[in-house]
């Protein structure tokens, strides 16, 4: 992972928690020098290791500190030099998840290291939604990774992207990755706020 | 040779941001991104909108047509747009397609532009290349705060460096400080001990000051006192003789009377029988006897004390010591004898209260010396001996059934040569006749050799007094204090503890003497005087 993930994670707790906790978290998963360089690329490890402190300082579970960081992830970049790649890459919701295969595609040619994810974005059958109503729109969007466990940061992302956008969503996952499937699979609702 | 080629529709999209000219530098078509910016351009003169940049080239058909191996720049008026590409002139000889994309070097700039990255074809690498510009561009701007937050760091860390060896320059000031004063604290020390030493020597001068004051106001008295006494008693003594003379004369003359008339008066009978002659004749004797008595017994109190108190001689002066001793003795003869000594046993006193005085002189030659002041040594060790001996008794009759013995006083006296302190042993005799103890006190090797270089390095003859007791013995957590100036284990009011004090300083100092105490608690005390024989 690029270094600006674990800067993001930094900030993340540093701004619901405290620095205390930063320093706790830290510390707990054995990372004394706490200085990431953004563009530089270190172990996965290093970012599982600090999820992992992250839960046990925090008391809350892997999947829950990832879905937060998902959410926050959309306004960390936005706020830290790429909010005009953020604009270029749309100007609503579905056209943003519709380019965002592309924006991770740009980005893994750019830093090779990354090994950025796949996303397909797809209209959603709507009939297998639940109460949705006729301002409501669906999407399905697939996720590929080699990375497991990341599921629920997508989730956090989606909902992340209907702050920015000012659209109510609701993420559903609706397939695992397994060896019968290669991709997770989520069932997006929105409905733009008026 | 190309067997394919674009649709019109499909060159469109691969190419938003294309130009195609006529001859007549017209803008005869674009792509949808240039539309998109500049509205309404269409068939309107390219120079309105642009010019050329780079290469320096006219804006003319031909020219351009002559340069189509060129990468060209065009630069767009009114939008602040700089496009980068090559021209490509139509198989009709008629069209110059422009061909480019937009040159952006900083991704701010697509603000003020309103480009979208969906503009761009999906081919065209400038998206990934404002990517790169604005992660580099992040990277620079991180680096620079690491920088700028090293460079703090590094200011920190000199002005703490600056910091920490002021601090140290400070505390070696304040050491250097500290060490000069515990230096005068030393030597502030070293001048409270002399004062307090010279403070010590003034009261011991003091002390001794008035001490001789009272030894000489004392021998004033004594002197004025023995000589007062002196006529009276001279003139009992010389007339109890006549006295005695003139009573065996009347005596003889009764005795004749008695023998010539046998037969007396009835008034003599009378007489004879009121005054009970034969008594008053026998008894007459033994009165005139123990007048004498007494009165020799004063005038020998009255030397004791005029030779005590030497008053009527000069300071330094060969003397008998003996006589000093005797003196001594005499004076505290009612504190030894049977009738003086306080008994505690019961109240009928007997012989056992006694303190029996054993004398042991040996032949001593005159000794040159400050005798009043030997005398006082003497009186000192002699009364301690005595109180030593009553204190013992005090203590032991606690103890109902305990009786008590002999308690004995020993004075011995010798002279000392070098050779003799070879074989020096010092021992406490068992009292002789009556006393079961035996006291022994282990050759004092450290007396020995003390006494032993002392008298090498005087190389003179010597006496030695050697006064011993029967008390308790003194304790050994007390006897190196002895001497001690104001130590006294004496009730107050009963002991000044300046006796031993000036004993010492008057043997050692004035004489160049040696006073040396050995105790064993229980068997009894020793005090040695040594003095040369001649002082000067």
């Amino acid at each position: 992972m690029y270094g600006l993930v674990n800067q993001a994670i930094e900030a993340m707790v540093r701004k619901n928690f405290s620095s205390q906790i930063w320093d706790e978290i830290h510390q707990k998963a054995a990372i004394q020098d706490p200085h990431f360089l953004s563009m530089a690329a270190y172990p996965d490890d290093v970012t599982h290791r600090l999820v992992k402190a992250a839960s046990e300082v925090l008391n809350l579970s892997s999947g829950e500190i990832m879905r937060a960081f998902g959410s926050f992830w959309v306004e960390y970049v936005d706020e830290h030099g790429y909010a005009e790649l953020m604009e270029m890459s749309g100007e609503s919701l579905p056209e943003f998840l519709q380019n965002l295969d592309e924006l991770h595609a740009r980005v893994g040619l750019s830093f090779p290291k990354l090994r950025p994810p796949s996303f397909e974005c797809r209209t959603g059958d709507e009939s297998i939604a639940e109460n949705t109503d006729q301002n409501t729109s669906t999407l399905c969007l697939d996720y590929r990774s080699e990375r497991e466990g990341l599921a629920p940061m997508v989730i956090g992302l989606v909902e992340g992207l209907g702050k920015r956008f000012d659209t109510s969503v609701e993420v559903t996952q609706t397939q695992i990755q397994s060896a019968d499937s290669d991709c997770d699979t989520f069932l997006i609702q929105y409905r733009p706020q008026d | 040779m190309a067997l394919f080629s674009l649709s019109p529709e499909q060159f469109l999209e691969a190419f938003p941001f294309h130009l195609a000219i006529d001859k007549n530098l017209k803008i005869i078509q674009s792509g949808h991104a240039i539309q998109r910016l500049i509205p309404n351009l269409i068939q309107k003169p390219l120079a309105e909108y642009c010019d050329i940049s780079r290469p320096k080239l006219l804006l003319d058909f031909d020219t351009i047509s002559l340069n189509l191996s060129k990468l060209f720049i065009l630069n767009f008026k009114g939008i602040e747009l700089k496009m980068r590409g090559q021209f490509i002139l139509h198989e009709s000889q008629e069209v110059l397609f422009f061909l480019g994309t937009p040159w952006i070097n900083d991704i701010q700039e697509l603000k003020k532009t309103e480009i979208k990255l969906k503009d761009f074809a999906i081919h065209d690498s400038i998206a990934d290349f404002l990517v790169l510009l604005q992660a580099e561009k992040m990277q620079s701007k991180e680096l620079t705060d690491y920088h700028e937050q090293l460079k703090q760091m590094i200011a920190e860390r000199e002005r703490l460096i600056q910091v920490s060896e002021q601090r140290a320059d400070a505390l070696e000031a304040s050491l250097i400080e500290l060490q000069f004063t515990q230096e005068k604290l030393r030597k502030t020390n070293t001048e409270v001990e002399q004062l307090e030493a010279r403070l010590r020597g003034l009261r011991m001068s003091q002390v001794q000051l008035i001490q001789t004051e009272k030894m000489s106001a004392l021998g004033k008295m004594v002197a004025g006192v023995a000589h007062e006494i002196n006529n009276p008693i001279g003139f009992i003594q010389g007339n109890s003789t006549y006295l005695e003379g003139y009573v065996q004369q009347l005596l003889g003359l009764i005795h004749l009377y008695q023998q010539e008339y046998p037969l007396p008066t009835n008034v003599v009978s009378e007489m004879i029988e009121d005054m009970d002659l034969d008594f008053l004749m026998d008894d007459m004797p033994r009165l005139l006897n123990s007048i004498q008595v007494g009165s020799k017994r004063i005038s020998n109190i009255v030397q004791s004390l005029r030779t005590f108190s030497r008053m009527d001689e000069a300071q330094l002066k060969s003397v008998d010591l003996h006589e000093g001793l005797d003196s001594t003795l005499s004076i505290l003869e009612y504190r030894t004898t049977k009738s003086s000594v306080e008994s505690v046993f019961d109240d009928n006193l007997d012989d056992k209260s006694e303190i029996e005085i054993i004398k042991e002189y040996e032949n001593l030659p005159l000794v040159e010396c400050f005798a009043g002041q030997m005398n006082q040594v003497f009186m000192n060790i002699l009364s301690n001996a005595i109180d030593a001996i009553v204190e013992k008794r005090r203590v032991l009759s606690a103890d109902p059934s305990y009786r008590p013995e002999k308690d004995w006083i020993k004075i011995s006296t010798t002279q000392v040569q070098l050779e003799f302190i070879h074989r020096y042993n010092l021992s406490l005799s068992s009292c002789p006749e009556q006393c079961h103890r035996e006291l022994k006190i282990c050759s004092d090797h450290s007396l020995q050799t003390s006494v032993q270089n002392y008298l090498k390095s005087q190389e003179k003859s010597h006496i030695m007094i050697r006064i011993e007791d029967s008390g308790m013995g003194i304790p050994l957590d007390q006897q190196s204090r002895i001497f001690d100036p104001f130590y006294t284990t004496k009730p107050i009011g009963q002991g000044t503890g300046l006796g031993l004090a000036i004993s010492y300083q008057i043997v050692t100092d004035q004489h160049g003497g040696y006073l040396k105490c050995i105790s064993k608690p229980g068997y009894g005390t020793a005090f040695i005087i040594m003095i040369p024989t001649h002082l000067s």
